[in-house]
C-alpha cells in the first residue's frame, strides 16, 4: 500500500502544505504541524484524523476533506443545494450516469455548488454512498458544545 | 431566550453580599436571558465571508471589544448546531463571556501553549485559531468523554497544532510553555442552571483548593517571561480573588498583570483580598449579557 500522501494525490491530485507531517499508526493516519509532531511524551492523539487505513488504500475523513479536500482535481462529486442538504444529513444521494462517468469506484469527494467539501462518498452503482459519521451529520441531535460551552 | 432557573436562597445571599439587592435582581434576570454567541473560526472561512454566507439567514451583531465575536439576534429554529455553516466548521457557538480569557491570553504564532482543563475545545479551537495553526496547543483534560468532545469540535473546526493529553492537571511542573491557559473546573453558578441549584459556600470552598493546586502547576509549566491566564465561571471569591491571592504569595516572581479590554463593560477584582485584585475582571451577566466569569493574568517574571 502507498503511503497516505501519495494516495490522495494519486486519486484526488491534492497535494499537501510542505509545512504539516503525517503520522501513521496501523489503522489510521493523523495530520498536524511539525512541533505537534515532534512532541515526545505520552499523549490521546496528535493533530486531526486524516484517514482510516483499508486494505485497498485509505478513507479520508470528513474533517480532513473539509480542510484539504477542496485541492481536489479529480474524484469529486458537486452536488446541488437540495442534494447538499440532504447529504449532510447523512442521505445517500442517486447520481445519473453523466455524472459518474469520469469518477472511480471509489470513495469519492463530496463538494456543494460553492466549492465547500460537505466530506465523503463512496460511489456503489449509481448511488453515491453516505459516509459523513453520525456524530457530524446536522439534525442529528443536540451537539455537546451546545450543551457545555 | 430565556431560560428556567431556580435560584436557590444560598445562591441569592451570596450575590446580594457581592452586589447588593437591586443589582443582584439585575443579574438573576440577566442569567435567564442570555444572549446567544457564535465565534468566526478564520481557521476555515474569512470574517467577510461568513457574514455574506449568513446575511439572509442569521440577524448577527458585532462585538465592539472582540473582531470574531457576533451575538445573534434571530434564534434560528433548527438551531445554531445545524446550520451548513456550522456543519463546515465555520463558527462555533460560545458564549461572549468564555471567549474573554483566550482574548486577554493573547497567543501568538509559533509559540508552545498549553490548556490545562481544555474540554469541550472552544477555547482550545480559539488559541489555534489565535495561533494560526502553528506552533504547538498542549491540550489537557483528564475526562475520556470530555476528551472525546474536545477532540470531534476542534477537528470540525480544522485544529492541526493540537496534542491532546489525559493527565491530572496537577502534573504539569516543566517550565517549558510561553502561554498557559487554565479554565479551572469549578462551581459554575455564573453559568449553569444545573449548577446553581447544587452551589453552596462548603462545596466551593472545596474547588478552591483543586483550583490553588492546578494555578501552582500552571505556574510552574510556564518559562521565565510566561504569562497564564485564570478564569472561572463562578462568582465565589473563594475559587477567584483568593485562590489567585495564595498562588502570588506563594511565588516571588508571580507578578499579577492589570488586564484592559477596550470597550468592555465589566467589574474589578475585589480588593479585600489585596489591593491588586483590581488588577483582575468580574464579568457579571448584568453587565454583558452573558454568563459570570471571573480573570486574572500572571505573569513569570525573571528570577
Amino acid at each position: 500500500m502507498k503511503d497516505f500522501s501519495s494516495f490522495i494525490n494519486n486519486t484526488y491530485s491534492i497535494k499537501l502544505p510542505k509545512n504539516l507531517m503525517l503520522l501513521e499508526d496501523e489503522e489510521k493516519v493523523s495530520i498536524m504541524t511539525k512541533e505537534a509532531f515532534d512532541y515526545k511524551e505520552k499523549n490521546e492523539r496528535k493533530g486531526m484524523i486524516a484517514g482510516r487505513k483499508l486494505e485497498m488504500g485509505y478513507k479520508p475523513s470528513t474533517d480532513f476533506l473539509q480542510m484539504f479536500g477542496n485541492l481536489a482535481k479529480k474524484n469529486f462529486v458537486v452536488l446541488n443545494e437540495n442534494e447538499s442538504l440532504g447529504f449532510a444529513k447523512g442521505e445517500n444521494i442517486s447520481l445519473d450516469e453523466k455524472r459518474i462517468e469520469k469518477l472511480e469506484k471509489w470513495f469519492l469527494i463530496v463538494k456543494n455548488g460553492e466549492g465547500a467539501v460537505l466530506g465523503c462518498g463512496y460511489l456503489r452503482g449509481n448511488t453515491l454512498e453516505n459516509n459523513i459519521p453520525k456524530y457530524r451529520r446536522i439534525f442529528a441531535g443536540k451537539r455537546k458544545e451546545e450543551i457545555e460551552e | 431566550m430565556q431560560r428556567e432557573i431556580e435560584f436557590t436562597d444560598d445562591f441569592k445571599q451570596n450575590l446580594n453580599d457581592f452586589l447588593g439587592e437591586k443589582k443582584a435582581e439585575l443579574c438573576m434576570e440577566a442569567m435567564k436571558k442570555q444572549d446567544k454567541t457564535i465565534r468566526v473560526n478564520t481557521l476555515k472561512i474569512s470574517k467577510k465571508e461568513l457574514l455574506d454566507r449568513l446575511k439572509n439567514k442569521l440577524k448577527l451583531e458585532a462585538v465592539n471589544f472582540y473582531e470574531y465575536a457576533f451575538r445573534v439576534n434571530n434564534y434560528p429554529k433548527e438551531g445554531l448546531g445545524n446550520l451548513m455553516e456550522h456543519f463546515f466548521g465555520y463558527f462555533y457557538v460560545q458564549s461572549l463571556s468564555s471567549m474573554l480569557p483566550v482574548l486577554v491570553l493573547n497567543p501568538k504564532k509559533n509559540t508552545k501553549v498549553l490548556d490545562l482543563a481544555s474540554a469541550p475545545g472552544g477555547k482550545t479551537s480559539q488559541i489555534a485559531q489565535h495561533m494560526e495553526n502553528t506552533g504547538l496547543l498542549l491540550a489537557n483534560d483528564n475526562n475520556y468523554s470530555r476528551i472525546s468532545a474536545l477532540v470531534n469540535n476542534c477537528s470540525r473546526l480544522g485544529v492541526l497544532n493540537m496534542v491532546v493529553t489525559k493527565r491530572d492537571g496537577r502534573s504539569f511542573r516543566k517550565p517549558e510553555f510561553d502561554k498557559v491557559l487554565l479554565d479551572a473546573p469549578c462551581s459554575g453558578d455564573g453559568s449553569y442552571s444545573k449548577k446553581i441549584k447544587e452551589w453552596n459556600e462548603k462545596k466551593s470552598r472545596n474547588f478552591g483548593e483543586l483550583q490553588r493546586e492546578l494555578l501552582m502547576s500552571a505556574f510552574n509549566s510556564l518559562k521565565p517571561g510566561g504569562e497564564l491566564v485564570y478564569s472561572t465561571c463562578t462568582f465565589s471569591a473563594n475559587e477567584n480573588e483568593r485562590v489567585v491571592s495564595k498562588v502570588l504569595k506563594r511565588f516571588e516572581n508571580a507578578e499579577l498583570q492589570r488586564i484592559e479590554i477596550k470597550g468592555l463593560n465589566c467589574s474589578r477584582g475585589l480588593k479585600e483580598y489585596g489591593e491588586e485584585m483590581d488588577k483582575c475582571l468580574r464579568i457579571w451577566p448584568h453587565e454583558i449579557q452573558s454568563e459570570g466569569f471571573f480573570i486574572a493574568k500572571i505573569k513569570k517574571v525573571k528570577e
